[in-house]
């Protein structure tokens, strides 16, 4: 036996210290090729990828096409009546109140009224988002707002309850579960088949070995879930050469990025603290469960419960008893408005207050002034409940990253309120406008008729929504970097025993 | 000897710490969605009672006007919240809650709840049909994926099979035992369910038979899935091959195929946009359809009809009001129209139904959905019957509305002012859902194809049992 | 070569392996002879640093494992009771990963199958799914991988338990050419008969304890069996 009294320096060549990470990778890749996981789960993937992005685009389609057709044919009666205006005689008498006759005010405006449509965003394709809930155009007439306002898109309400098959579903619910899959056995499935072992008697840190086989998943996963949606953009016709909407899509797939980045954390923690691959599947499994059904459903309990939604019920009766008291007093209302109003007075002979068109106006514009304070408030306990959602959204990042996604898709409500506003104010102004034609009396010209008002819907900019999101985005990045760093503290403890 | 696999299946269970965990987190989920639930029935029963109270009532304080602008005037009708909703409360935050029911027009529902709610609620709502539906497959899959792949790993299934014991015996114990298990968490929540309706005070003898359909249904589908997950771990090489199988089955069928068996019936039967919808009634209406003719020359019709009827010249020369008649044929004409169209669209939501139904060959999650929204009286066939009832006392009131003023008008028309006698001859709304038997009907197929899951996955186990290596 | 000075572990109260010392220089092949829980694979883990040691230090040429985890592995070669490899790769393309792994230049294709070749695999053996390999094959590819990685120290954990009496045998020639090549190799084992052929030195474990050990050469088969019985009785 030799003895080694002082240790001896290795008398061989000197070696590379490390082993290229370029091996690792290959090595990783090869084993996942071979995996019939991967291609199950990966294919699967891809497949529904593809999937909801044609439900986008066909919804996305679908939606504006309805926009426009009703656009198209409220400017073809404009120029329809215009052409039938300039055939009317000056002298011919003037129509009876209720005549489906392009002079009447009543039936250019109360019956037959205005579109107010709202364009699809650019990026739509990109989630549902809540544009199935809330409708794309309103009739808009001079009838009572509400009314207005209660006009749905018509949609199997089973599909609202499911949802829909979009591409911000598709990343939020099911990309944890692609790594998810392709991870739950990184670790644990090396060591229960016996090779971890050898890996680990090789000179080589598990660590090292650990982040090859995340680097490899997640170059997988992000060729998918960014690289296909990127391509699938395009595709689509996407305008992403408009001002701003390349910023958007880029800050989307960034957030697809940090999303995944953090599962991939979790992944690899779950791979270091749980031992066993049955198990780490079980507690990937479980924290999915919690962030993208659990606490999502929790959350919208605790809202239900600290700040109901407002009763549409009692708003409806309150409404009736404004419209009651309105119409009894409609003859007083009348002259007060004509009091407000001196320059409509010119057809005091029509405006005595037993014209029933005006009579009716004046009773709907006192409604829907009665009804302003309530609606506002109802609107704003809204408000109150979704800024609750807002905050508690923290506790999911599954929400966290479903709300930024669909804010970036312009899906999530905010442009729809802003739409649905314009469209409030459009409604005054028409309301207005048909009044005052009304109250004077005079047939409509085809003048008149290019000169009532125009809905306009002040679109913001494309990137206008980056600043919204930013927040959201940051907490989002500040969890996967949180994650990633626990993920490294363990993964430095990992043994091969 | 079944017997005594039962009770070691059972006791290894309740001593595995993950299991308590998650039976009692499903326990106090299950106790929340009940509590939640009831809540809201509470609620929402007391609400659009007092809702409809209120709108009978300001129809009947109506002062003497004429009829017809009483029919103008109109009633509400809101949509009534079944007590079983308290279970599964279906698509009913997704329809409207209320509509208008006056004269010529047929509204569409308004006021979807999940409009004024927030984003978050499209993942889903809390209640206990969700968490049978989607957790307690999960808690099935977590007690019985390693059943036979555990043991065949540590080697004990060579043992118990070396030992002589029956593989079908094994099976059986093994299904038993899980079975037992999961009644640890079941039985105290039916317990609770039933406590929470009875609670309710709401007509019990119409609830309790839905309620006993709705548990053997949930019996199929957990049977279902109990054994599709031991017969896939009969089959597994290791535990964890098992358990990725089960999550797996558990994801595609329960999470993404019910959206994407949703696209596809969107495709597949696709329904008109409201634009579309409300443009193709005023076009039937104005130009008419089918051979019925347009509304003024329909009108003109009726005319000479009731004057050849009358055998007179003139409509002053009737001796009723011609007003009257002339309103009521508009209705006639209108109901056909509106007939026909929605009829055309509850129809096309039924064969999206159907798509989906038929796609629960593949989920069973979605025949398990309709059977329990059918159940609990809060799918869409039951807000059809709703609506349709609605639709109905529309028609009666509208109809008393326009005879009251034929016969007493005569000359007067629209200047004809009723007494306010007659608000109080048309009855209140009042509305009874569809039978057991005829949502039975309705979901037969759901049914049927949870039935067929349930014996196919006795034969998947039977069948891997039979086959079992060790 | 390998060296353990007063090594010790334990698990919370338990005392898997009392202060160990003992040496292995190349050439050598050290024997472990011990029942089951008598602390021969608390050893090698120990070796191969996948446990963190109690006391002591484990030395491989002259570097402590637990200071320099990877150097050491570099000089050292571990064969477990079952090889395991990548079921979904080839013979040469587990070889060639562990290969790559050891850190060392990568070898051609030819010097890869000549290495199958020269550990025994059969013809043909090589460019097949691990998945269809036998026992006594995998082993044959753990040796590939030690004599690829040019080790200069083998640790070895039961590799020849379950192998039928030709695959045994024939792995201990390749030991035997290991050992003449100059390579230190532990082995922990169970078959005294092996252990006096191959050996150059045993040691007996009981309890965590190194309770024996002397030349291979110093004893015949039938002294050995009592002796080790003898040990075990105490």
């Amino acid at each position: 036996m030799t003895t080694l009294a002082t240790p001896q320096v290795a008398t061989r060549v000197p070696q590379p210290r490390t082993v290229p990470l370029a091996t690792l990778l290959a090595h990783e890749w090869r084993l996942l090729v071979r995996d019939r996981l991967l291609h199950v789960a990966a294919s699967c993937f891809i497949v529904v990828v593809v999937l909801a992005l044609a439900a986008g685009v066909r919804w996305s389609r679908a939606q504006q096409a309805t926009v426009d057709r009703l656009r198209r044919a409220d400017a073809d009666q404009l120029v329809a009546w215009q052409r039938a205006l300039d055939t009317i005689p000056a002298d011919a008498p003037p129509p009876e109140a209720f005549a489906r006759d392009p002079r009447s005010a009543f039936h250019v405006g109360a019956r037959v009224g205005r579109v107010a449509g709202l364009d699809q965003p650019p990026l739509g394709v990109l989630a549902v988002g809540q544009s199935d809930l809330q409708p794309s155009y309103y009739k808009v007439t001079t009838g009572p707002r509400q009314a207005m306002l209660m006009n749905d898109e018509i949609e199997n309400p089973v599909a609202l309850l499911t949802g829909r098959l979009d591409l911000t579903f598709v990343i939020v619910a099911l990309l944890p579960l692609l790594i998810g899959a392709l991870s739950y056995g990184m670790l644990a499935g090396e060591r229960e088949d016996g090779t971890l072992a050898l890996v680990a008697s090789q000179p080589v840190t598990l660590r090292r070995v650990l982040l090859a086989k995340v680097a490899v998943r997640a170059a997988i996963v992000l060729a998918v879930a960014i690289g296909l949606v990127a391509i699938g953009l395009v595709v689509a016709g996407a305008p992403l050469a408009a001002p701003g909407v390349a910023t958007v899509a880029a800050t989307w797939l960034l957030t697809v990025l940090v999303y995944a980045a953090f599962w991939f954390a979790i992944a690899l923690l779950v791979a270091v603290l749980v031992r066993g691959a049955a198990a780490g599947a079980l507690t990937l499994a479980t924290v999915w469960l919690l962030s993208v059904i659990v606490v999502p459903v929790l959350v919208n309990v605790v809202a239900q419960a600290r700040h109901p939604a407002p009763s549409r019920t009692a708003l409806i009766a309150e409404s009736r008893a404004a419209a009651a008291a309105a119409n009894a007093r409609a003859d007083t209302l009348l002259r007060k408005f004509l009091f407000d109003h001196p320059e409509m007075r010119a057809g005091a002979s029509v405006a005595s207050g037993k014209d029933f068109v005006t009579r009716s106006l004046t009773v709907q514009f006192e409604v829907d002034t009665a009804m302003a304070p309530s609606l506002a408030a109802f609107d704003a306990r809204l408000r109150a409940q979704q800024a609750l959602v807002d905050r508690a959204r923290l506790a999911s990042p599954s929400l966290l990253a479903q709300g930024v996604l669909e804010s970036l898709a312009g899906t999530d409500g905010d442009r729809w309120r802003r739409f649905r506003d314009s469209t409030i104010a459009y409604h005054r102004r028409w309301r207005d406008a048909i009044m005052a034609q009304a109250v004077r009396g005079e047939p409509l010209t085809a003048a008149m008729l290019g000169a009532l008002p125009t809905f306009a819907f002040g679109e913001a900019p494309a990137d206008a929504v980056l600043p919204r999101v930013g927040g959201a985005l940051a907490v989002l990045v500040v969890l996967a970097v949180l994650a990633w760093s626990g993920a490294l503290v363990a993964i430095g403890r990992v043994r091969a025993a | 000897m079944l017997a005594t696999i039962v009770r070691k299946e059972f006791t290894e269970m309740l001593r595995d710490g993950r299991v308590r965990l998650a039976a009692v987190a499903l326990l106090a989920l299950l106790a929340g969605a009940l509590l939640h639930g009831r809540a809201q029935t509470r609620a929402l029963v007391a609400e659009r009672a007092a809702a409809q109270a209120a709108t009978r009532a300001d129809w009947l304080a109506q002062p003497a006007k004429n009829p017809h602008s009483a029919a103008h005037y109109g009633i509400y009708a809101f949509k009534p919240r079944a007590t079983l909703a308290t279970l599964d409360d279906g698509v009913d935050p997704y329809v409207g809650v209320l509509t208008w029911l006056e004269a010529h027009k047929r509204n569409e529902f308004a006021y979807r709840p999940a409009q004024d709610a927030t984003g978050a609620q499209r993942a889903g709502a809390l209640t206990a049909a969700v968490t049978l539906q989607l957790l307690v497959p999960l808690l099935i899959v977590l007690l019985a994926a390693g059943a036979f792949a555990t043991e065949r790993e540590h080697g004990t299934l060579r043992q118990l099979l070396a030992l002589g014991v029956r593989a079908r015996t094994l099976g059986a114990g093994k299904a038993f035992g899980v079975a037992a298990a999961l009644g640890v968490v079941l039985v105290p929540a039916t317990v609770l369910g039933v406590a929470a309706i009875v609670g309710l005070g709401g007509d019990t003898a119409h609830d309790l038979p839905r309620a006993g359909m709705m548990v053997v249904g949930y019996l199929l589908y957990f049977a279902a899935w109990l054994g599709v997950v031991l017969a896939i771990s009969a089959r597994a090489r290791t535990a964890r091959v098992a358990l990725a199988g089960a999550l797996g089955l558990w994801m595609l069928t329960t999470v993404l195929a019910p959206r994407l068996v949703t696209e596809l019936a969107r495709a597949l039967r696709p329904t008109p946009s409201a634009a579309a919808f409300t443009a193709a009634i005023r076009s039937d209406l104005e130009q008419g359809f089918d051979g019925h003719a347009g509304q003024a020359e329909a009108m003109e019709a009726f005319r000479r009809r009731v004057l050849a009827q009358y055998r007179v010249d003139s409509v002053s020369q009737l001796p009723v009001s011609f007003a009257g008649l002339e309103l009521e044929e508009g209705e006639r004409i209108g109901n056909l129209v509106y007939d026909r169209h929605h009829a055309r669209l509850w129809d096309r939501f039924a064969a999206q139904e159907r798509v989906r139904t038929a796609s629960a060959v593949v989920a069973p999650v979605l025949a398990m959905r309709a059977l329990s929204m059918g159940l609990s009286g809060t799918d869409v066939a039951h807000h059809r019957a709703f609506a349709e009832a609605a639709e109905g006392y529309r028609r009666t009131l509208v109809t008393a509305m326009n005879a009251d003023m034929t016969r007493n008008a005569r000359g007067t028309d629209f200047d004809y002012k009723a007494d306010r006698s007659l608000w109080g001859t048309v009855g209140a709304f009042d509305y009874d859902g569809p039978s057991l038997g005829a949502t039975l009907t309705e979901h037969a197929g759901a049914l049927a194809i949870l039935g067929a899951w349930a014996v196919g996955g006795v034969l998947l186990l039977t069948g891997a049992v039979a086959r079992l290596r060790p | 070569m390998l060296e353990a000075a007063a090594l010790s572990k334990s698990f919370g109260d338990h005392v898997a392996l009392h202060p160990l010392t003992l040496r292995v220089a190349p050439g050598e092949i050290l024997c472990l002879l011990g029942a089951n829980g008598a602390g021969k694979t608390t050893t090698i883990n120990l070796f191969l640093d996948f446990i963190p040691r109690s006391g002591g230090r484990a030395l491989v040429d002259g570097l402590d494992v637990a200071a320099e985890p990877l150097e050491t592995k570099r000089r050292l070669a571990y064969i477990p009771e079952q090889v395991q490899l990548y079921r979904t790769l080839t013979g040469v393309e587990n070889l060639d990963y562990f290969q790559r792994l050891s850190g060392r230049p990568p070898l051609d294709r030819a010097a890869l199958l000549a290495l199958c070749d020269r550990v025994g695999l059969p013809a043909g053996a090589a460019d097949r799914r691990v998945s269809t390999y036998s026992k006594g094959m995998r082993q044959k590819v753990g040796i590939a991988i030690a004599i690829a990685k040019e080790a200069r120290a083998l640790l070895l954990d039961e590799p020849t338990s379950g192998l039928d009496p030709q695959a045994s045998n024939e792995f201990s020639a390749l030991l035997a050419v290991l050992r003449d090549d100059g390579v230190a190799i532990l082995m922990a084992t169970h078959d005294l008969f092996r252990a006096r052929e191959t050996g150059t030195h045993i040691a007996i474990m009981k309890h965590g304890r190194m309770v024996d050990r002397f030349a291979a050469a110093d004893i015949g088969h039938a002294d050995l069996e009592r002796l080790y019985l003898d040990h075990m009785r105490n």
